[in-house]
């Protein structure tokens, strides 16, 4: 941990209109750069909720979001910043069924400055250093859970960001390949230095993590 | 990997849709090129039966609905030739139909010395001439060799006209493909057959060589000041005089526009289910940090991709269609389609108009839908 402040949440406040009391109750979070923070709680707690809002894919009633060193204020910010230094996983993979692995992972590149050539050239870099090294051409369907999910962790890094978002990576998974991703995951933020806050059910990817937080109807349990 | 790569990947992994709605756009683009190459065919094809011969000016019956059933009197010809600015005019008489109670065809009754005649060379035989009708002949008639060849016709044999034998006097070959698939007697005699003496359905008039574009708009003030029961057009643009053309363009248009229309639905639907089943991918484009305008051309992509495959095969299947309908036993010797460049640009740039129409509302209301709703499974 270098002490810089990575993400920077201020009273976060998101209802919706199929629940009687908010998802986020004037969350406040900070994360600092290189730490791996893991949000935990309850089912109905607001964690997914929470990763969504730090990454900008809900509109929020109240708080504020500071990111990557950004204040984004509207949709085409939170657009620039999830094309640059944030990186998403989600539960499940979302891995476009017509590209090969390695054109997922090349997807967020497109409309970059890498020119086709060089963002699969990266996109092969990217599948080895995930574990999968020489399967770039294989379909979505011809990859395991625990492969699929890997090439998914692969696209949330080919923008080369700062910090990644992960909600419930481990969710579809199998013992044995929830704790490969896991594995991978730490691997990453030593290596890379990349800031991680995921959001998670799962106490072994609790434990994992350099800090935990846990989530209870909306509010960080202990917190302001 | 590129926006184009991903929709083309997209479009060949549902083959079957896609071939579908691509046979939707086939099926418009070639109802328009078909119909709109038959209309300007057919418009070329009576332009030329009159331009091949020399005729710059056709005078016929005002208000008439098509040149044939005009009526006017064959001595005005005469009258006409003495106009300043003209060098010649003679009258001609045109009807459709049938020949040994079979084929239709067109024939001209020509007035001895009109110019005409010098326009079509007779590769075999001779035109027709006085001495040929009598002894229970009508006269004699000159076959157009395309004519000659498609029913096996022969010099000195006898063919019904009017319900009248006529006897061949010899084969020509012509510029126009009207007259060339056609037959030409002697105006007097097809008058005689027609009930129609001293009537023909068009003068058809030259100008002095030399004459200017405002000489000739002179000439044209003159005759029409002078023969205001005439409708005196240059060539060119006779046929925008005759109704039955006016409604074969409107038809032309009516059914190319239904055809277009049904094929944009055909691809507003294509892409509304594919992109309702793809709300995942598209939440994840966004996700991943792609612009909204960017989902959406993506998308866009992928219609104009259907469209243009579908447009040029369209192109293809249109004139393929085109010539296939004019070689109908029915319209054989009428109609040579003419599909102009313009046609087909036109023809594409519908199509493009297609994918656009079919594929900008539903990529326009992907784009905006919630990702985060999508994604977390809601």
């Amino acid at each position: 941990m270098t002490g810089d402040i990575a993400i920077r949440a201020e009273g976060l406040v998101k209802r919706y209109p199929s629940m009687h009391r908010a998802a986020l109750d004037g969350l406040s979070l900070m994360v600092e750069t290189g730490e791996m923070l893991a949000i935990t709680g309850p089912s109905g707690s607001g964690k997914s909720t929470a990763m969504y809002a730090l990454a900008g894919l809900i509109g929020l009633e109240a708080g504020r979001v500071e990111i990557a060193g950004r204040r984004p204020e509207g949709r085409a910010d939170w657009t620039r910043l999830r094309a640059g230094p944030i990186g998403l996983v989600f539960q499940e993979d979302w891995l476009l069924p017509t590209l090969s692995a390695a054109q997922n992972v090349a997807m967020p590149m497109v409309g970059g400055r890498r020119r086709a050539r060089d963002r699969l050239i990266r996109a092969e870099a990217l599948l080895a250093e995930v574990g999968l090294a020489g399967m770039g051409a294989r379909a979505p369907a011809g990859l395991s859970g625990g492969e699929r999910q890997r090439v998914a962790i692969a696209r949330a890094l080919a923008n080369d960001p700062s910090i990644l978002l992960a909600d419930e990576p481990t969710g579809e998974l199998d013992r044995d390949n929830s704790r490969q991703i896991v594995r991978l995951l730490s691997e990453l933020s030593a290596r890379a230095g990349v800031t991680m806050v995921i959001v998670t059910h799962d106490p072994e990817v609790a434990a994992a993590c350099t800090r935990q937080v846990r989530l209870v109807d909306g509010r960080i349990e202990g917190g302001p | 990997m590129t926006l184009v790569g991903m929709a083309l990947r997209n479009l060949m992994h549902r083959p079957w849709r896609s071939g579908l709605s691509v046979g939707g756009v086939v099926l418009a683009i070639a109802a328009y090129v078909a119909l709109v190459g038959l209309v300007v065919g057919i418009e070329g094809t009576m332009v030329d039966g009159f331009t091949s011969r020399g005729a710059d000016l056709v005078l016929s019956e005002a208000g008439a609905e098509d040149i044939l059933s005009s009526v006017v009197p064959d001595d005005l010809a005469a009258e006409i030739a003495t106009t300043p600015g003209v060098a010649a005019a003679s009258a001609e008489l045109g009807r459709l139909t049938s020949m040994n109670d079979g084929p239709t065809i067109y024939v001209l009754g020509w007035a001895p010395g009109a110019f005409g005649w010098a326009s079509v060379d007779f590769i075999a035989g001779r035109a027709p001439e006085p001495g040929d009708a009598g002894g229970g002949v009508a006269g004699g008639i000159g076959v157009g060799r395309a004519l000659a060849d498609r029913h096996g016709l022969k010099i000195g044999e006898s063919v019904s006209i009017f319900a009248a034998p006529f006897r061949i006097t010899g084969i020509f070959e012509a510029k126009s493909v009207i007259v060339g698939n056609g037959a030409i007697a002697r105006l007097s005699d097809v008058q005689a057959q027609t009930y129609r003496k001293g009537q023909a359905t068009a003068l058809v008039a030259q100008f002095d060589p030399g004459l200017d574009g405002a000489g000739r708009e002179a000439v044209m003030a003159d005759l029409r000041a002078r023969f205001p029961a005439l409708a005196v057009d240059p060539t060119e643009t006779l046929i925008d005089e005759f109704m039955n053309l006016r409604i074969a363009r409107v038809l032309a248009w009516s059914v190319s526009s239904v055809a277009i229309v049904s094929a944009a639905l055909a691809v507003l639907n294509t892409m509304a289910m594919a992109v309702n089943e793809r709300r995942g991918e598209i939440a994840i484009m966004g996700a991943v940090g792609w612009p909204r305008r960017r989902i959406i051309l993506c998308l866009i992509v992928e219609g104009m991709v259907l469209t243009l495959i579908g447009s040029v095969l369209g192109v293809g299947v249109g004139i393929a269609a085109a010539w296939g309908i004019t070689s109908a036993p029915a319209v054989a010797g009428f109609v040579v389609p003419v599909v102009e460049t313009a046609t087909i640009l036109r023809a594409l740039a519908l199509g493009i108009g297609i994918g656009l129409i079919g594929t900008l509302g539903p990529a326009w209301r992907a784009a905006g839908r919630d990702p985060a709703a999508i994604l977390r499974g809601h």
